[in-house]
């Protein structure tokens, strides 16, 4: 399938227009759908969104990108799909999808983010169960 | 008094919402009746210079697994607000209730401040319900903890307090305080001339939906009304502030019944631009619906916000709304999810304004009587003053 004119904003957080705007981006050029953090959980919705038009690059629209949240698997929906694209925010900042940026700095970040995940779950759950004993009361 | 709010909820970089006008609201509140707020959160909230604020912010490193930030902040935001208590010395802690997170408890248990939880959902259902949990026990416990562990608990409904009850809190615990609006912002003297001539409006009668596009807020029962409505009233046009994941269907329930030009979507709008698009409006509509297996719990601000514009409303039969709107004297009740009862009842205000003014003047009345965020404080400091007898 030929690749359209038209990009897809995919907008998690923030006002659409304002990113538009910020970017420079045509309202003709580009779809905008309004997501919600939690339909990362659902993968096929975001695909089947990305996949509805043969797009020419994906955008994911936030706030502040300094406090915007899943990057990486927002990255990882673009090296999917488009391999285009990137996460834009009502400033203007932009951070663009790179194929040996995303594999080589974003990919090990998360592997790292991951194995202290697992630590730092493990340690709350440990803490809470105490906690639960000395400050809870068995009610479900 | 001092009184030391605690807002531990994650909100990125968000500065509009609900949560965000409670905090407004109840900070305001102390301030006009006298008293010192003080407060924490993950950032700089937009509040009145006069509140003194301290940053308790979320780790950046994790970042793209959900639920792992809400862990470490729990003890840290403990740390920083045990520094907090013993810098400020207030008289209560003010602990908004957030998932995975029992810094209240903590604080109690080693400082021995008086601790007041303020819970708008048990976070357990939101997450099982609106969202998706992953440490499903672990929430159960935090949610336990805090709600062992506070003095008194203060919901926003008589609802969410059954549900509670249901929880095994005991009901003594627990006090019911709607939120509320800041009747000063939200005022009939606001004009809304430029909007309605920014939109093309002058000639409408224009009915106003303020608010998220979310599930529980019925925003498709209002737009599978319109085609009715336009039907019989050929200069109907609606005004929707606002935006969120259904914003999808509604466009395409719109373009099913060929009505888009009598719409109009705003998308997201600072909220201190809303008081000028509320006033833009004739009548504002509530269509909330119950939730998948409770009655409707929450106490929707922008209820308390539609009747201190002195509008009239047209509002759904659940919850906390129908014990607020009296039929027939400050605003309108529909059952809830039935559109074609939605468009009856705005046809009707459209023909009638003197209808209109009666409603709307009796529902600015009984927002600036009992639902302004000095009464939602006055009922805290109270309860607060109970605790100490």
């Amino acid at each position: 399938m030929a690749r359209s004119e038209t990009a897809l904003l995919l907008l998690v957080s923030g006002n659409g227009a304002r990113i538009l705007q910020a970017h420079g981006f045509s309202p003709s050029g580009i779809d905008v759908v309004k997501i919600d953090e939690k339909n990362f959980a659902s993968p096929k919705v975001i695909l089947r969104l990305i996949r509805a038009k043969p797009y020419r690059a994906v955008y994911f629209g936030c706030d502040r990108l300094s406090a915007h949240r899943f990057s990486f698997i927002q990255k990882a929906f673009i090296a999917l799909t488009t391999r285009r694209g990137g996460i834009v925010d009502e400033l203007g900042t932009t951070s663009t999808y790179n194929f040996f940026t995303f594999l080589l700095a974003e990919t090990p970040k998360f592997i790292l983010e991951l194995l202290v995940s697992i630590l730092v779950v493990s340690w709350f759950h440990i803490q809470i169960f105490f906690d639960k004993r000395a400050m809870g009361k068995a009610r479900r | 008094m001092k009184v030391f709010f605690l807002r531990t909820e994650y909100f990125g970089a968000t500065t509009e919402g609900g949560s965000l006008a409670v905090t407004k609201g109840f900070t305001d509140g102390l301030l006009r009746l006298g008293h010192e707020p003080i407060v924490a959160a993950n950032r700089v909230l937009p509040l009145s210079e006069k509140v003194k604020q301290y940053t308790i912010p979320y780790s950046e490193f994790f970042t793209n697994l959900p639920e792992v930030l809400f862990f470490p902040y729990n003890r840290k935001s403990f740390r920083e607000a045990k520094k907090i208590v013993e810098r400020e010395q207030p008289n209560f802690l003010y602990q908004r209730h957030s998932i995975f997170n029992y810094a209240g408890a903590l604080l109690k248990r080693e400082l021995g401040i008086p601790f007041l939880l303020q819970v708008e959902g048990s976070e357990v259902w939101v997450k099982k319900n609106w969202g998706k949990t992953y440490f499903t026990k672990a929430l159960e416990w935090s949610e336990e903890i805090q709600f062992e562990q506070a003095d008194a608990i203060i919901v926003v409904s008589s609802v969410l307090k059954s549900q509670l009850i249901g929880l095994g809190v005991p009901p003594e615990k627990i006090t019911v305080v709607p939120n509320g609006v800041d009747a000063e912002k939200y005022s009939p003297d606001i004009s809304g001339e430029n909007i309605r001539k920014k939109f093309g409006l002058e000639e409408k009668f224009v009915i106003g939906y303020a608010g998220t596009f979310g599930h529980w807020h019925g925003i498709t029962v209002l737009a599978n009304s319109v085609k009715k409505i336009v039907g019989e009233i050929p200069n109907a046009h609606f005004l929707l502030i606002g935006d969120g994941v259904l914003r999808g269907e509604v466009e395409a329930i719109l373009r099913r019944d060929s009505v888009e030009r009598a719409v109009t979507i705003t998308g997201m709008v600072p909220s201190a631009d809303v008081p000028e698009y509320l006033a833009a409006c004739n009548a504002l509509v509530i269509s909330a619906i119950n939730n998948p297996d409770v009655p409707f719990f929450q106490s929707p601000i922008k209820l308390f916000e539609y009747m201190a514009m002195q509008k009239p409303v047209i509002a759904s039969r659940v919850g906390q709304i129908q014990e607020v709107i009296e039929d027939g004297v400050n605003g309108l009740l529909v059952e809830e999810n039935n559109p074609a009862e939605l468009a009856e009842k705005i046809c009707q205000l459209a023909r009638d304004p003197a209808l209109c003014e009666r409603l709307s003047k009796a529902a600015r009345r009984n927002a600036v009587e009992k639902y302004t965020w000095q009464e939602n404080v006055r009922a805290v400091i109270n309860l607060y003053e109970q605790l100490r007898k």
